[in-house]
């Protein structure tokens, strides 16, 4: 029988498992330490990716937007303001009130019809737009007063006849017809807000464009003239004869 | 003689199989290394590539938003007209007094020649006539002439009178 050297005895069984594990344990680490890099790295790519791809979606989308815009004011931009004056005159920023007595004196005078009173109310703001009542007392055919009033929906500031009233006693034995006339005119003030640059933007619809081209052919008060000062001139001396 | 020695113990000997799973996990690491060096090389490729389309769609949409800004003044205009144009139409909608007046013009047409109304009013709602007719006939003419019509959706004869002019008097409220 062989002897064993005594340093060279090894215990069985655990000995061994251990021997086995420490073989495997190596690549084993190896391979969870390069799946914990290549995780954190392919997140991390996977991440900037994701951003680089979305902001050129985004930026994409909203220079298709803004091209949009160029395009729609640029074509705007084309088009002779008069019709926006006439708008803003069928709806001004501030009481019409007055430019609506000029309008009602006008075509009151274009009818032959003798205005004997004027009142206007204190303005009353309802939603988005303020209006003012003109009650007026009018005198005239009373085909001269129907064409007067259908003149009143030819101009701007845009004007609403809420109603017609006769008055009875001044009616008999003449062909004048005395008539109280209740109106209402409208104010707005401008929008103060532009959306923002990346917002899209339409231009006008049909229907929108319809509109201005009815309010173009309104018409507007005439304004007068500014008169500047005079400039100094030289006054002559009369006592220098 | 045996042909195969070994003379270390029986114990010491590797393992095949775990000798096998070790070189398995080994080709498994080298294979997911490699891959990700591929995967992450497409990747930098990718972010490279799209940071220079990002670049190039950024200059170009700092370069729009500068022809934005100088077209400010037609913005401004395009927001005033249609905020203009929506108020406007509000107020067209309300507006029902002309084809009230046309009706009432159309009713004075039919009257006898001459005569006008006694009183007349119109408001939103509706309009209250007063008219006077020298005869019966003249009367009924005008009441059939005014039913027939399909102006109005209700006509209320409200007063019917008889004064001692020998003249009928009546009034009606037109819906």
């Amino acid at each position: 029988m062989r002897k064993q050297f005594p340093s060279l005895k090894f215990p069985s069984g655990t000995t061994s498992t251990m021997e086995d594990l420490k073989i495997v344990s190596l690549p084993l680490f190896a391979l969870l330490g390069v799946l914990l890099f290549v995780g954190i790295m392919a997140s991390t790519l996977f991440n900037k990716v994701n951003e680089v791809r979305d902001r050129l979606q985004k930026i994409t989308i909203d220079n298709n937007t803004l091209k949009q815009k160029i395009e729609i004011l640029q074509q705007k931009n084309e088009e002779s303001f008069t019709s926006d004056n006439k708008l803003t005159w069928a709806l001004p920023e501030k009481s019409s009130s007055v430019y609506v007595i000029s309008q009602i004196k006008k075509k009151a005078a274009d009818n032959l019809i003798i205005i004997s009173e004027i009142t206007i109310s204190e303005p009353r703001i309802q939603g988005e737009l303020s209006q003012s009542t003109v009650t007026t007392k009018i005198e005239g055919k009373l085909d001269s007063i129907f064409a007067f009033l259908e003149s009143l929906y030819e101009v701007t500031p845009l004007i609403k006849v809420n109603n017609i009233q006769t008055e009875e006693e001044d009616m008999a034995g003449s062909d004048l017809v005395r008539m109280s006339v209740e109106l209402t005119s409208y104010y707005s003030p401008y929008p103060i807000n532009i959306p923002a640059l990346s917002q899209p933007l339409n231009s006008l619809s049909a229907q929108e464009e319809e509109v201005v081209r009815d309010i173009s052919n309104l018409e507007s008060p005439i304004i007068p003239q500014k008169l500047d000062p005079q400039t100094p001139i030289e006054r002559v001396d009369p006592f220098s004869l | 003689m045996p042909q195969n020695i070994n003379l270390l113990p029986q114990s010491r000997t590797l393992n095949t199989q775990v000798a096998l799973t070790a070189t398995r996990l080994t080709r498994l690491t080298i294979v997911v290394f490699i891959s990700f060096l591929i995967f992450g090389g497409l990747s930098i490729g990718f972010l490279f590539l799209g940071t220079n389309d990002l670049q190039k769609v950024q200059e170009q949409n700092d370069n729009l938003k500068l022809n934005i800004k100088s077209l400010q003044e037609a913005e401004q205009n395009l927001i005033l007209v249609r905020d203009r144009v929506g108020k406007i139409k509000t107020i067209i909608s309300e507006r029902s007094f002309e084809d009230k007046l046309a009706k009432i013009q159309n009713l004075m047409k039919r009257l006898p020649v001459g005569q006008e109304p006694k009183t007349l009013e119109i408001d939103i709602t509706r309009s209250r006539v007063s008219l006077n007719f020298e005869t019966s006939e003249s009367l009924a003419n005008f009441l059939r002439v005014l039913i027939e019509n399909d102006d109005y959706g209700q006509i209320e004869l409200n007063t019917l009178q008889f004064d001692i002019n020998g003249e009928y008097e009546v009034e009606l409220v037109l819906v």
